[in-house]
């Protein structure tokens, strides 16, 4: 399923980038992520309890940065596996500042397979976009924080 | 007489009071109990499996994956159709190194409870290294997709090509051509009980299993040979089922897997499908893409038609062979004469659940196919779609009429039948020459209805044979043994009938049994709609071998010859007069006194098939605002030659309606590109309940009796099922002659309807009514 949608944040293009490849920031803003740590640069392993209907569950999720062209897009991998099922997300996030905002876009595919997939379709794409826009919310959010100190 | 009348079934008083016997019920001291573990990838290999946490969990007996099988053991055999280039895509009991679809076995966890074999399974650590998933038939038979069996050398894993005459040649003559695709979709038989197995090892060794069911005879010697056993030392006993339907009964990687944990553990493995599992894991049916070509003139006469057909039979042949297409091909014509026939079927593997049949496998998407095709040359030809069925039929002096193609190894002859008759009644029973004059009231009235017809020929009484014993015990009981199972479909309360007919007795004083393989020595069993035709005259024989037995004693006791005796409500008389000798009851006790067996064996054997025909009409009400279609008369008439219970036979018509009308409009097991099932529960899978089945009108003729068995029986089982999807669309494209909508696919989805009825009255494309 696509998911694709944009936040607007009230930072620089610099801030907002610093922030999408910041361990810290990327741990707060993963919904349900108890332990987020970094394999080797750009790689992160984590450990997610989501609990949402359909995809209630805890997870183990591999997360990969690729393709960066700082500072204004990357691809964010993520393929995270339960008992059951698994989902796995392919999206590039793309930035665009335009005085004194930064947008961030992202547009990407999600897939789940398992007891999840064949259960709960109805509801998936929602889910997915609401995880996913949850997602970039916090980050919006993280950022504003910082740049508030 | 007790044939032809409409008794109660006596399966039903055990029944109805709770005393059936399904495998849930069966509790043994000691069971334990079993999970499968499956695949959530479509297509992956494996790269490594751990059980040390599964299997250090308290509780757990036993746990094995793909690596553990014996070495030696091979994969799950063909039961029909057979065919030495498929066996290279045939199934192993837990995937080796690799898995094929969603749901595919990956490994059998067994623990002292359902709870704890559950945790266990949760614990069993599986790597993956997901493939590219084949979802498609067409993209599965490009040159670049990689092979699913690499043995076979493609994904078009065989080729079927059939043909009558030469279709090219006489399409390139006939002034009009029709060109279609048309689609049914995957979906198969959703029994109320889902699969189950016990297998238990009794004192002496011998390994019994609860569960099995429709061919419980061949499903021991496939076990046998797997397990590498003697077969007498297998016990299958068939419990009540929640419905058969096809899919039930067959031989599953589970089939294997059960007996062998109960060997491994010597005590009882009890494993009960869940709903979720059996989605994914019970054989699927139906998917076929077909690209027809006819050739017809202005009279609406066709004289040829091309049909290249795409079977998506998923990731591995199953026992059912390439029983499914085979028989589309065979059954396509239907009841039309149709000079030159050219069928080329390509059986596709794709990365999903393997297929098999469902009932009216084969003909329920080719009667599709071919009736909305008559409707559509019809249309093209601006003519009353009923006129270009009638002057195609075969006629009534044309029998018995071979239609030149094949199927399950002998050549389609259709053995008696009037086909015009049964088209014209049901023109009258629908009022279909008046329907115009209401369908023009409805529209004044803003109501939107139409009716739409769908013609069958169905095929039934598969042999090669069928076997029964029948005995008289001493309590004066007759005991009917029947190689046939009881997959819900009423078997016993026909043999009772059969046998009661013969020997003069209520057909209530007859126990049949059944599926236990140390009681009945052979058998078939119950699929192909062959029950009554071919387990029916088995026992029509060994009754009447009997019935000589009885009158052959009567006749030296009493002084007559024996033609002149007969047995009549528990008498022995003389024909001649009427006039009583004995009662029944004495020559049997006399019998058993004077040690004469009362015990008889028939094995009936028949090398064609017989094939009993109908019609389905179904007049729908559109609903504009949301596309809805509700059926406001549903009318079945069908020829079975004889009932043998017309109501057993009404029973089956309606059942079979209502999974008719499943798959012409709600159901379906859809997939996503990536090979992921997304409808996995009744959220998702709709069924047609209570609400959604009309109420039917059936007629049930006896006008062909099939000259091939002594009771003159063609069978009732699918009948019901297969010409309901293209009934129900041409009712629909019937009532919205006046929008621009064409049906090709299932299942009819109300969006489609109503899409069609906003875009609004199309003027230069009126059919007429």
């Amino acid at each position: 399923m696509n998911v694709k949608g944009e936040v607007i944040v009230d930072a620089t293009q610099e801030e907002v980038w610093n922030a999408l490849n910041d361990p810290e920031v990327l741990k707060s803003a993963t919904p349900g992520c108890k332990v987020l740590t970094e394999v080797e640069k750009d790689s992160y392993k984590a450990e997610i309890a989501l609990g949402i209907a359909a995809v209630r569950g805890e997870y183990e999720a591999e997360i990969k940065i690729l393709d960066k062209v700082a500072p204004n897009q990357y691809r964010l991998i993520m393929k995270a596996d339960s008992k059951m099922g698994f989902i796995e997300g392919n999206a590039v996030v793309e930035l665009d500042f335009n005085e004194p905002k930064t947008t961030i876009r992202y547009n990407g595919e999600a897939q789940v397979g398992g007891l999840i997939a064949g259960v709960g379709q109805r509801i998936l794409s929602g889910i997915a976009k609401m995880i996913v826009k949850d997602f970039f919310k916090k980050i919006a959010k993280e950022i504003s924080t910082r740049t508030a100190i | 007489m007790t044939i032809g009348s409409s008794v109660k079934r006596i399966e039903d008083p055990r029944l109805i009071t709770g005393q059936g016997q399904y495998v849930g019920d069966i509790k043994l001291p000691g069971q334990c109990e079993a999970v499968i573990v499956r695949s959530p990838h479509a297509h992956a290999n494996i790269l490594q499996i751990n059980t040390e946490k599964a299997k250090n969990l308290p509780g757990v007996c036993f746990v094995m994956t793909g690596e553990d099988l014996p070495t030696d053991l091979d994969p799950i055999p063909m039961r029909l159709a057979p065919n030495e280039a498929l066996t290279k895509a045939l199934q192993y009991p837990l995937a080796k190194g690799k898995v094929r679809y969603v749901g595919e076995p990956v490994a059998l966890v067994i623990a002292s409870s359902r709870y704890i074999a559950e945790d266990a399974a949760d614990l069993i650590d599986i790597a993956y290294e997901p493939l590219t998933p084949i979802t498609d038939v067409h993209k599965s038979i490009l040159p670049e997709t990689s092979l699913l069996h690499p043995e076979i050398g493609s994904n078009d894993l065989f080729i079927i090509h059939s043909k009558k005459g030469n279709v090219d040649e006489l399409v390139e003559k006939c002034p009009y051509v029709l060109e279609e695709d048309l689609y049914v979709q995957r979906h198969s038989g959703i029994p109320m009980e889902t699969r189950g197995l016990l297998a238990t090892i009794e004192e002496n060794g011998r390994l019994t299993v609860y569960g099995p069911t429709k061919v419980v005879h061949f499903n021991i010697q496939i076990l046998a040979k797997l397990l590498k056993k003697n077969i007498k030392d297998i016990h299958f006993i068939e419990t009540d089922v929640g419905g058969g339907f096809g899919p039930r009964g067959e031989f599953y990687p589970e089939d294997y897997l059960i007996p062998y944990a109960a060997l491994k553990l010597g005590r009882p493995v009890k494993w009960i499908e869940d709903r979720l599992e059996h989605m994914k894991a019970t054989n699927h049916s139906r998917e076929q893409k077909h690209h027809v070509v006819v050739g017809f003139d202005e009279t609406g006469k066709i004289h040829a038609l091309k049909d290249e057909i795409f079977v998506d039979t998923g990731a591995y042949i199953r026992t059912h062979g390439v029983t499914v297409p085979v028989l589309t091909q065979g059954m396509f014509a239907g009841p039309y004469d149709f000079e030159a026939l050219e069928f080329i079927t390509h059986v596709v593997a794709t990365n999903k659940t393997p297929t098999g049949t469902y009932r009216g496998p084969g003909r329920f998407e080719g009667t599709f196919v071919r009736e909305r095709v008559i409707d559509m040359v019809a249309k093209k030809l601006n003519m009353d779609p009923t006129i270009v069925r009638e002057r195609n039929l075969i006629q009534p002096e044309q029998m018995p009429y071979s239609n030149g193609i094949s199927a399950l190894g002998q050549v389609v002859e259709y053995d008696s039948g009037d086909y015009p008759q049964i088209l014209e009644r049901a023109r009258l029973a629908m009022k279909w020459e008046e329907f115009a004059d209401k369908k023009l009231q409805a529209r004044r009235d803003g109501k939107i209805i139409g009716l739409g017809f769908a013609m069958f020929v169905e095929k039934s009484g598969l042999g090669p044979w069928e076997f029964c014993e029948v005995e008289f015990a001493e309590n004066g009981r007759l005991i009917c043994k029947t190689g046939l199972a009881d997959i819900g479909q009423g078997v016993e309360t026909a043999l009772a009938q059969i046998c009661a007919e013969q020997l003069g007795i209520p057909y209530s004083n007859v126990t049949v049994l059944h599926g236990d393989t140390d009681e009945i020595e052979k058998g078939n069993g119950s699929f192909a709609t062959r029950g009554t035709v071919v387990g029916g005259s088995a026992a029509w024989y060994a009754a009447e071998a009997l019935k000589q037995k009885l009158l052959s004693f009567s006749s030296e006791l009493h002084g007559f010859t024996k033609d002149e005796l007969d047995i009549k409500d528990e008498w022995i008389i003389q024909v001649s007069g009427g006039q009583k000798i004995c009662p029944l009851a004495q020559i049997i006790v006399e019998c058993q006194k004077q040690g004469i067996e009362l015990r008889e064996k028939y094995t009936f054997s028949i090398d064609h098939m017989s094939y009993p025909y109908g019609i389905h009409a179904a007049e729908v009400a559109v609903d504009s605002e949301t596309g809805k279609v509700k059926i406001e008369k549903y009318y079945i008439a069908y020829d079975v030659g004889r009932a043998i219970n017309p109501m057993l036979v009404h029973g089956q018509l309606v059942g079979g309606m209502a999974q008719g009308l499943g798959g012409a409009i709600y159901e379906e097991l859809k997939y996503d590109e990536t090979g992921q099932l997304i409808t996995g529960s009744f959220m998702d899978y709709l069924l047609p309940s209570s609400m959604e089945v009309p109420e039917i009108d059936i007629e049930i003729l006896e006008n062909s009796p099939s000259p091939l068995n002594p009771l003159g029986v063609k069978g009732a089982g699918e009948g019901g099922t297969v010409a309901v999807a293209p009934a129900v669309a041409n009712a629909i494209v019937n009532a919205l002659d006046q929008y621009p909508i064409h049906i090709t696919s299932l299942p009819i989805r109300p969006e489609q309807i109503r899409d069609a009825i906003k875009k609004g009255i199309v003027t230069n494309e009126v059919e007429p009514l």
